[in-house]
């Protein structure tokens, strides 16, 4: 299935934190393991990760490190900081409220009259 | 196989071309050019049949349009940030390069340091003549002195002892110790070294001694004049570094009976104070 490019970037922060959660993460290796983890239901453009992952390093949110691949490559490696792991929850938490609020409505079960 | 490469490299350029602080851009492109090799190395895995062009074809379509991308690596890395880290790296690095360049300079300056005090007292804040005796009254330590005693090879040598700093005085943010004395048997009387350092860890302010204000005695009552137009009481500087500056007091003709040396610095009243105990090993 494939998803409205809207919903996907306004999630996109939340995923790739949710990523890094797990472990440090090179760019490919975050867009394989989100195709993974998806059963390939989020294929965003792989440039557009790039972005993302700039602007939380340059809001401190992540860290960055180079590491040589077994091909003798550099690779950059990001990894969530503290500060990242705030954001994290709170983007959890402003997920699960957005997701039981669209529940909701499509259930009908916020609108109660006794 | 050149034209992929040749449109690979163009949308690299187009892609990073916003980013305008040349270190950043090349690190953001060899970050893209890596994505874009690994997933062509990917696809050849999953795909044997495909060939190495196919491959990068597709690789390079999956990264999605260049010009959008460009836009917006080029919102997020402003080029004022860059330059700012730029600038102050080098200010660091000239700050390092003074740093150093004065401690060579000083490394290499010898003096008695006349004319100059360790303490500006008119810097102090509210401190009048009056209670001037007061505040350097309060400061004085007078150094003990634990003995390590290592004998040393030569008959010459009666004692030398080190310090190691454990005992310090803190004087208006800058710490004085005693660091070592050596008592030698020469031939025109008994020669005492003695090794102190000022440190602080404001590396550009140096501290002077004012040889005038040094007071020598020994347990006898001797006193001994520290000036340098003599050669028997002579404050020299001996050693400098980042954050400290040494000297080394000379003494000749010490009494054979003297017990201790007690070396004073102060105007009215000792700002410091430290005891060299004269034992013979």
């Amino acid at each position: 299935m494939k998803f409205d490019k809207g919903l996907v970037a306004g999630s996109s922060t939340l995923l790739v934190l949710a990523l890094l959660e797990g472990g440090d993460m090179y760019g490919y290796q975050m867009i394989e393991e989100l195709a993974r983890r998806s059963n390939d239901a989020f294929q965003m453009k792989e440039g557009t990760l790039y972005p993302i992952l700039h602007a939380l390093e340059k809001g401190k949110y992540l860290t960055s490190y180079q590491q040589e691949a077994p091909t003798g490559r550099q690779r950059k490696y990001y990894r969530l900081t503290r500060r990242g792991k705030t954001l994290l929850d709170e983007k959890r938490a402003e997920w699960a409220a957005f997701h039981k609020g669209v529940q909701d409505v499509l259930s009908g079960g916020a609108l109660s009259f006794s | 196989m050149d034209n992929l490469r040749r449109s690979w490299d163009s949308w690299l350029d187009t892609a990073v071309g916003g980013i305008r602080f040349g270190y950043d851009r090349r690190a953001v492109q060899a970050e893209l050019s890596a994505h874009l090799e690994d997933k062509t190395a990917d696809l050849q895995r999953i795909f044997p049949d495909m060939t190495p062009e196919e491959a990068e074809a597709r690789a390079l379509g999956e990264m999605g349009d260049a010009a959008e991308l460009r836009s917006a690596l080029a919102k997020i890395h402003r080029p004022w940030l860059g330059y700012l880290w730029l600038c102050s790296k080098v200010l660091i690095g000239v700050l390092l390069v003074l740093l150093v360049g004065r401690n060579l300079y000083t490394d290499h300056y010898y003096s008695t340091g006349t004319g100059n005090q360790l303490w500006d007292w008119d810097d102090l804040p509210g401190l009048s003549e009056g209670c001037l005796t007061g505040l350097a009254g309060s400061l004085v330590n007078t150094y003990t002195g634990e003995e390590i005693y290592s004998p040393g090879s030569a008959p010459e040598q009666l004692f030398a002892r080190s310090y190691g700093g454990r005992q310090d005085t803190e004087v208006n943010g800058q710490t004085v110790s005693l660091r070592r004395a050596v008592l030698w048997q020469g031939e025109q009387g008994q020669e005492l070294f003695v090794w102190f350092r000022v440190q602080d860890w404001r590396f550009w302010e140096r501290a002077s001694l004012d040889e005038a204000w040094f007071v020598v005695t020994d347990s006898l009552g001797n006193q001994y004049h520290v000036d340098r137009d003599r050669s028997d009481c002579v404050l020299s500087k001996s050693e400098s570094g980042p954050f400290f500056e040494g000297w080394q007091l000379y003494l000749r003709g010490v009494d054979p009976e003297a017990e201790w040396v007690r070396v004073e610095y102060g105007l009215t009243e000792p700002s410091f104070s430290f005891t060299v105990d004269l034992e013979r090993g």
